[in-house]
């Protein structure tokens, strides 16, 4: 074979292959999703120490690691002064889109529980868009006024190891987690993982 | 004798069978996002918020549609474009796609990534939607696309 034949040759197969490399390319990050998805709970979570569940971390039935925030209004809150109810703790940005549409679900929610039966605490992690005008407006048009809406100034997201917006938790009454995921909220989801808590 | 008809990109998209795979990678380029937000009504209503991402983005997943379209066109029906330049378009649109898509679409992305480079990613979306359009449209012209060809 002559070193042209061989080099168009070896250009359409270069074609041929680039179009393999893309398209698995695409198969192996959708199908990594995929098994991700099923695993990334374990991901996030800290084991419990020792096997006691009463241990801080980031697994289901760990207590929840401590936090203090200063929300819009100035008030200072914390797990231990939300104790008492259940909490459902929400990292977001005022920009999430899916986040805002994930809120208006759990509002439904909330306000078909009478607004009192849990604490919701909205957590917004970015530095350049979360301004206090921001929040306020984000809580005006997707939460509610009896939110608890606060920047993350004191680097909670990083000790609850947030990696993606639209992070949840949520504790219950004595501040064990009892449920986190970070796909899209819908009301079906608030309502089973919240209601048993309620009671 | 209509001149339009006879450019690559028309031809590909009324020939049959490319205009199936077309359809088919326009399709799948659109509805990805749903994948990772495991809703479609929730994508199609994120899209339908985001701007500018809801003109550029199906405009990119209609490109990302004409680009293997003209590409199939070349290989199986009528050879006509420099296959060995699909580089840069298919670059272009894997950058769209998997960047542009949405602010936070992005999980199977962010997950290797901390979270403050994510939020980066996500404001600049519509700067990576922008480039990859402009790089798709690059990529189609240099595959002939626009070219205005004999009936064949």
């Amino acid at each position: 074979m002559t070193g042209g034949k061989r080099r168009r040759k070896r250009t359409s197969h270069s074609s041929k292959r680039l179009f393999a490399i893309a398209l698995t390319a695409i198969a192996s990050i959708v199908l990594g999703y995929i098994a991700l998805s099923s695993s990334t709970p374990h991901a996030l979570t800290t084991a419990p120490k020792d096997g006691n569940v009463q241990a801080t971390g980031l697994d289901v039935g760990n207590l929840a690691p401590n936090f203090q925030l200063t929300d819009t209004g100035g008030t200072t809150f914390s797990r231990a002064s939300l104790a008492g109810k259940p909490v459902f703790i929400f990292f977001t940005a005022t920009w999430c889109v899916p986040c805002q549409l994930g809120a208006k679900e759990l509002l439904k929610y909330y306000n078909e529980t009478g607004r009192n039966a849990f604490n919701v605490v909205i957590v917004f992690v970015d530095p350049s868009s979360d301004t206090n005008a921001a929040i306020i407006k984000w809580n005006k048009d997707f939460g509610s006024n009896s939110w608890f809406t606060a920047f993350d100034a004191s680097g909670m997201a990083n000790v609850y190891q947030v990696k993606y917006l639209d992070t949840k938790y949520v504790l219950d009454k004595d501040g064990m987690i009892a449920w986190k995921d970070f796909y899209p909220l819908n009301y079906e989801t608030s309502r089973q993982v919240l209601q048993p808590l309620i009671g | 004798m209509n001149v339009m008809q006879r450019a690559v990109l028309l031809k590909a998209w009324t020939n049959k069978k490319s205009a199936v795979v077309g359809l088919a990678a326009a399709t799948a380029a659109l509805l990805w996002p749903s994948i990772p937000l495991r809703s479609l009504d929730l994508w199609l209503k994120t899209l339908s918020y985001l701007y500018p991402t809801r003109i550029l983005y199906p405009v990119l997943a209609f490109l990302t549609g004409s680009y293997v379209a003209i590409y199939y066109y070349n290989k199986r029906v009528e050879s006509c474009c420099p296959v060995s330049r699909v580089r840069t378009g298919t670059a272009g649109s894997l950058i769209g796609v998997f960047l542009g898509a949405c602010p936070a679409c992005i999980p199977a992305i962010a997950f290797f990534l901390p979270l403050g480079l994510t939020l980066t990613l996500s404001h600049l979306s519509p700067l990576f939607l922008s480039a990859s359009v402009a790089v798709l449209l690059f990529a189609i012209y240099r595959m002939n696309g626009f070219r205005v060809m004999g009936r064949g």
